[in-house]
């Protein structure tokens, strides 16, 4: 056995009994993990996968569920506290909004000698943009996809914001995007160095600021690679809440048409439909309808906000705060967004 | 004069390496992913080495150019001549967060210059994507009647 495995292995035991006790301590009732392995993937969290069977009362019988760990990446301003999250996640699942079953926060101060996170429902689905994009698995499910996304988006942002109050969001009489464009701007500044292809982007943006519109839960990162699809069901759950917040739905109508997640038609490139066809399939599920000149505003709108976060993400590097390749590789992206940025400033 | 390889010579066969000797070797899919983006990365860095240094110049003089500056020798020293244009674009952008580029005959100009810079950074960073905008552009107005 390597060093390397030994030491993830102490790692899985410990982590391991202290779940079951923590576990046991809310269910009330003995907890035996069957399974307990970690998940691959995600730069900001630490996941596990656990399968936990409960001796009795009200959680009684056998749970599939995931362990987000928090690792203190503190890369994305808006990031919701753990509490918070699941406090989301709880009002989503309540709305029928397709998302994973809340279960328990793991506090600060290592109870158990646990690190700090969420425990929630393990929905099986893939979420990786590629396969649902290309694999023969997923092609009965694939012509429904789009409407599935927009369908819902709407209940997410049919969801009162009354029922979600402490998020971030906007102060009294402030624009939604107002407060979205602070915070991207603060971010941008404090990279340090000049980009004018954002620059053009923030102005243009900053003085046509949309009138204030009912405020609603945005997701805040809503695409694919960011829900769970069954091959025969198609989307099962949304995931990643953390950067949930108050704003406008066209933060995340704009986010999930973005081009660079390749999920909608592009002239020569088709995949799982047009951005009008997702547009119209949000408005028919409840959603507002974008018209053209809202539409374009918010494509836009996401482009700039990605662009600064592949930046923040090669500057956590950078700064030493968390020394990854990946992290390192994404500024290297920033140009691809800035093109569309600049493509998209050209047309109207 | 350094002695071969050169840079792109030597970032080439240590991409070779990784690719036909350490990729076929691994397993772990994690590992294999991030060993995909490293040799990404170097393959960036090939294309950047051939020609930064005069792309950097051509930078600095359009620069000076569209801030009205009088044209002026660019720094010889590389780490000066980066410096020196990161300066520039400094400028730049203040003067579009004031507005200036807001409208009228400079905006066309500032637009087209950053876009030529962009299209600079993204051939080198993501060839295949930049020919795929082109692609599309040209399926686009195809399509349009």
């Amino acid at each position: 056995m390597s060093a390397g495995t030994a030491a993830s292995a102490t790692a899985a035991e410990s982590l391991r009994a202290g779940l079951e006790t923590f576990i046991a301590a809310e269910a009330g009732h003995p907890a035996a993990i069957r399974a307990l392995w970690r998940l691959p993937g995600g730069t900001m969290r630490e996941a596990w996968a656990l399968d936990v069977e409960i001796a009795g009362g009200a959680w009684a019988g056998a749970h599939r569920l995931i362990l987000m760990a928090d690792c203190g990446a503190q890369i994305l301003y808006s990031r919701l506290p753990r509490e918070d999250e699941l406090r989301v996640i709880a009002a989503m699942h309540a709305s029928g909004v397709p998302s994973p079953r809340p279960y328990w926060c793991i506090p600060e101060g290592r109870p158990h000698g646990l690190p700090p996170g969420l425990l929630m429902e393990r929905v099986e689905g893939e979420t990786v943009a590629r396969r649902l994009l290309a694999d023969a698995a997923y092609a009965a499910v694939r012509p429904r996809l789009l409407e599935q996304m927009a369908e819902a988006l709407a209940r997410m942002h049919a969801v009162p914001a009354a029922a979600l109050d402490g998020l971030p969001g906007p102060a009294t009489g402030q624009a939604p995007v107002q407060f979205q464009l602070r915070e991207v701007e603060a971010a941008l500044r404090a990279l340090g160095e000049p980009h004018p292809a954002l620059e053009l982007g923030l102005r243009w943006l900053g003085r046509r600021i949309p009138a204030r519109e009912r405020l609603v839960p945005v997701h805040g990162d809503y695409r694919l690679g960011n829900v769970a699809v069954d091959p025969a069901d198609g989307l099962r759950a949304v995931l990643d809440w953390e950067l949930t917040h108050l704003g406008d739905p066209g933060e995340d109508v704009g986010w999930a048409c973005m081009r660079f997640w390749r999920s909608i038609d592009r002239p020569g490139a088709p995949a799982l439909g047009s951005r009008e066809r997702f547009r119209a399939a949000y408005a028919a599920a409840g959603g507002r309808r974008f018209d053209p000149e809202a539409a374009h505003y918010w494509d836009i709108f996401a482009n700039v906000r990605w662009a600064v976060i592949t930046l923040a993400q090669a500057f956590r590097h950078l700064s030493g705060r968390e020394r990854s390749l990946e992290l390192a590789s994404i500024g290297r992206h920033c140009a691809e967004v800035e093109y569309e940025l600049m493509r998209l400033l050209r047309e109207r | 004069m350094q002695d071969r390889p050169t840079t792109p010579e030597a970032l080439e066969a240590v991409r070779d390496f990784l690719a036909q000797e350490l990729l076929p070797s691994l397993s772990d899919p994690r590992r294999r992913y991030h060993l995909q983006i490293a040799l990404n990365v170097l393959r960036i860095v090939e294309r950047e080495a051939e020609g930064e240094d005069a792309r950097l110049r051509a930078e600095y003089a359009a620069l000076r150019d569209l801030l009205g500056l009088p044209p002026a020798a660019p720094p010889e020293d590389p780490a000066a001549l980066r410096q020196a244009v990161l300066e520039a674009n400094r400028t730049l952008c203040a003067r579009i967060r004031q507005g200036d580029a807001d409208a009228g005959s400079w905006r066309q100009r500032v637009v087209a210059h950053v876009e030529a810079s962009v299209e600079a950074k993204l051939a080198v960073n993501n060839p295949a994507v930049l020919a795929a905008f082109r692609a599309e552009a040209a399926a686009g107005s195809q399509g349009a009647s």
